[in-house]
């Protein structure tokens, strides 16, 4: 990229950013126009890469593959195997697919539930035992202290505290029984554990957000203005 | 029909989606894998013209109602037609064909060999059968070795740049120049400028600034918020407040340079209470998240199928 | 009377005035950097730094997720760079992939930026070159998550039979002469993203083959994934551009002719006063509060 395009480049991007910036004096004619371009050319950058990643390698080779080996063998029962590269069984999951667009059609509109209930009910369940290995189970082994913990004392006491309050918390989210009596202090100690957990969270939520303002204020004041070097 | 069928194909996908994780090596785990790689891949995809199609017609008829802020919708429009013209035409680096080319050196390589082309069309020709139309005279240099897998991703201006960046180390060295980079003469590969506008160039120049931006200016508004609401009122807000800020402070280099400490008690309120609070809410979570998998899946959670019949 | 005011105007004060505030705690640092050490966080950035260390010279394989989006820039793209630099200098063979499409731009962007960095000092005489299919590949970007996180599993050539220059997998030397087919043959992955994106690596590779997970995360999601890091899960983690300014600071000590840019150590002068800068408001603010509260309880 030659030196003159990439400072044109740099300039759009800076433009843009203090466009984008100046919502925070008030909402105006720059952030709007902004805004609206970000949406658009978000989306065309999408759609094209969904083009030559999904579109082509899985659809469009293929089909064109199976149409030259037709017309130089002729017809073969390879031809609709969809374990071969190119092949027309997949003819079907694109019909299965374009029902998505029924969604435009008010009078066959329900079709779109087809390719929906297809894509949910596969991947529902596959993310079951997933999850609830890596989630819960895994989760479970880890709170439950080891022989091999207990070599030493500060493993063994941070464990069980960790093993307590992690039974406090959930004990607080627990909302079957009314929380009184032993559940009472217990409970309380669940939030106490739970406001330090959002606490944490909290900390961590500012520098992820002053980070993102950092990036914007560096690359305006180092590659655009040059100020600093 | 409407809302049953669709449920009963729901069910049966899952089931297959059960069976799929517990079987060993054999064809279930074949087609299985055809399944997932290839036929629900083709079935998404088409989801996109769903995204597509709801953002055009909600534009258009902005623009047709004359809503509020109508002119913007012109914008989002114009940018869309234009980014993907720009992609499709052009490509990720404005490899394809023209128009998203103007002036460029189109360059292409076969067995070693560089060739110029006054055109992308020239090229294209080139490229689907590189051994009729190659010309060993008319190379305009050898491929050094290390770019002979590299090419594809080399522009026209990259390549020259990494071959001069040779040529000068060896000069400077006082080595000789081998064979394979000297025989570039200056007229031959006298880039033209290029004014090229790729995909590429427009994710760096306008997706990257706008997208960081916006969510930069939420540091500002947090800012603001922590002013203004964060408030210790009770206890509860009270071990809030404290633990934020060890951990605001433990992760400065400005505070753990000179609070011993601070840093490993961030740490240990990382892994210990937050831990137990995060691993406690994760369970509840887990368990709420399987059960209402299960929901759907035995269709007593219909949300899915929307309104209607 | 008076005094009450001021405690009530202090708390009604112009948002603009707050940003115009932080906007100044945030630049000034930018222009005039101080350079402080940082500590180096010993349960996530160093265990990391370790493992990557502690793969085979030549002969490891690191399987980087890269799925940050622009929003996400300023935190996971140096973690990024850090990672590539890593693998680079230890010459361990880095496979960079995509599960979002508006990922593609950045991780194509550092690479080209670090195997040029590499290029560069190579042609002073300072280490190696480092080329396009024998030392990285980019696989591109293939839709739905799920796909290539479990097809990985089993053969990669099923789920990128080209990469995204076009080349044909199988022909790139890297991945002949390392004979990579799966996740067996790589030494971990690496997850870069701005969600649960690691978990769902830890839930479906990890889980169904065994693969060391590890991830580079925004800070936002820290807390969460503390959890997998006890449970070893996760192999280390970077909390957001903390985490990849430590990175940095160890590959420098390690690698003392690493000269690139040190992009999240930038940051982290003016994260420091912007953190300084927030406490001191939200105590301004609370002491605003109770001030004003207590002069109207006593003015009732």
């Amino acid at each position: 990229m030659s030196m003159i395009l990439e400072a044109f480049w740099i300039w759009i991007a800076a433009l843009l950013t203090l466009a984008i910036f100046s919502f925070l004096w008030k909402d105006n004619v720059f952030y709007r126009t902004a805004e609206h371009l970000y949406i658009g050319v978000a989306n065309g950058y999408s759609i094209t890469l969904i083009y030559y990643n999904v579109v082509l390698p899985n659809m469009v080779y293929p089909i064109r593959g199976a149409n030259q080996a037709l017309s130089a063998d002729g017809f073969s029962w390879g031809l609709l195997n969809p374990f071969n590269d190119h092949n027309y069984f997949i003819i079907l999951p694109m019909m299965v697919g374009a029902l998505y667009i029924t969604r435009f059609i008010p009078s066959v509109s329900w079709m779109i539930r087809i390719p929906i209930g297809i894509t949910m009910g596969y991947y529902t369940a596959i993310a079951i035992p997933a999850s609830f290995k890596a989630s819960i189970v895994r989760q479970l082994e880890a709170s439950i202290l080891t022989r091999s913990d207990f070599d030493s004392w500060s493993v063994v006491f941070y464990g069980l505290l960790i093993f307590l309050t992690t039974v406090a918390t959930l004990i607080y989210f627990f909302f079957s029984a009314e929380h009184k009596g032993a559940l009472k202090p217990i409970s309380e100690i669940g939030i106490l554990t739970v406001m330090v957990g959002f606490g944490a969270s909290f900390g961590l939520t500012v520098m992820a957000r002053i980070s993102l303002a950092i990036g914007r204020f560096i690359f305006l004041f180092k590659d655009w203005l040059g100020v600093v070097s | 029909m409407k809302r049953r069928f669709p449920m009963t194909i729901m069910f049966l996908f899952a089931i297959w989606g059960g069976i799929s994780v517990f079987v060993g090596k054999t064809k279930v785990h074949d087609f299985d894998n055809l399944l997932r790689n290839k036929l629900l891949l083709i079935v998404g995809a088409f989801a996109i013209i769903l995204g597509l199609g709801s953002l055009i017609f909600h534009h258009t008829q902005k623009i047709k109602r004359k809503a509020r802020f109508w002119q913007y919708s012109y914008v989002t429009l114009i940018a869309l037609a234009v980014t993907t013209f720009i992609g499709l035409g052009g490509g990720v680096r404005g490899e394809r064909s023209l128009p998203t080319i103007f002036g460029g050196t189109v360059i292409g390589a076969h067995d070693g060999l560089v060739y110029v082309f006054t055109s992308q069309a020239e090229k294209n020709l080139f490229m689907d059968e590189p051994s009729r139309y190659a010309d060993p005279t008319k190379a305009v240099l050898e491929l050094p070795r290390e770019f002979e897998t590299d090419f594809n991703r080399f522009e026209a201006s990259q390549l020259r740049e990494e071959i001069h960046l040779k040529h000068t180390a060896l000069q400077l060295k006082g080595q000789p120049i081998p064979p394979m980079i000297s025989p570039v003469s200056n007229q031959q590969v006298a880039y033209k400028k290029e004014f090229k506008i790729s995909l590429q160039q427009l994710y760096e120049g306008i997706l990257v600034p706008c997208g960081s931006t916006m969510f930069a200016m939420l540091a500002f508004y947090m800012c603001s918020a922590a002013y203004r609401a964060f408030r210790m009122r009770n206890l509860h807000a009270g071990v809030l407040l404290v633990a934020a800020f060890i951990v605001m402070l433990g992760q400065i280099p400005l505070a753990t340079a000179f609070i011993p400490g601070l840093h490993e008690l961030r740490q240990w309120i990382l892994d210990v209470p937050n831990l137990a609070s995060k691993r406690g809410i994760m369970i509840g979570v887990g368990l709420g998240a399987s059960a209402t998998s299960f929901k759907i899946i035995l269709g007593i959670e219909r949300a899915w199928l929307g309104g209607g019949e | 009377m008076e005094q009450r005011s001021v405690w009530k105007k202090m708390m009604d004060v112009d948002r603009r005035v707050i940003y115009l505030i932080v906007a100044v705690v945030m630049i000034v640092p930018i222009i005039f950097p101080f350079d402080l050490p940082m500590k180096i966080s010993k349960r996530t950035t160093e265990v990391l730094f370790n493992a990557i260390d502690s793969f085979p010279e030549q002969h490891g394989v690191f399987l980087i997720s890269a799925d940050l989006n622009p929003q996400d820039q300023p935190e996971l793209f140096p973690m990024l760079v850090a990672w590539i630099r890593h693998c680079f200098y230890r010459d361990i063979k880095v496979l960079v992939m995509c599960l979002y499409p508006t990922s593609m731009g950045l991780a194509e962007q550092a690479l080209n930026q670090v195997a040029m960095e590499f290029n560069n000092r190579a042609a002073d005489g300072i280490g190696r070159r480092v080329v396009y299919g024998e030392d990285y590949i980019f696989l591109g970007y293939k839709p739905p998550p799920i796909v290539p996180i479990l097809g990985l599993g089993e053969n990669i050539y099923d789920v990128f039979p080209r990469d995204f220059y076009g080349n044909e997998l199988k022909s790139l030397p890297m991945m002949t002469k390392k004979n990579i087919k799966s996740y067996r043959d790589m030494d971990m992955i690496g997850s870069l993203a701005a969600n649960t994106l690691p978990i769902t690596y830890v839930a479906y590779a990890q889980a169904r083959y065994g693969i060391r997970v590890t991830g580079g995360v925004t800070a936002v999601s820290v807390a969460d994934f503390y959890p997998y890091l006890d449970s070893e899960q996760l192999t280390g983690m970077l909390e957001g551009m903390k985490g990849a300014a430590e990175y940095e600071q160890l590959l420098r000590q390690q690698f003392p002719e690493e000269n690139g840019r040190q992009l999240a150590s930038e940051g982290m002068s003016s994260q420091s006063s912007t953190h300084i800068a927030i406490i001191l408001m939200i105590v301004l603010g609370n002491v605003c509060y109770f001030m004003n509260r207590r002069y109207e309880t006593r003015g009732m």
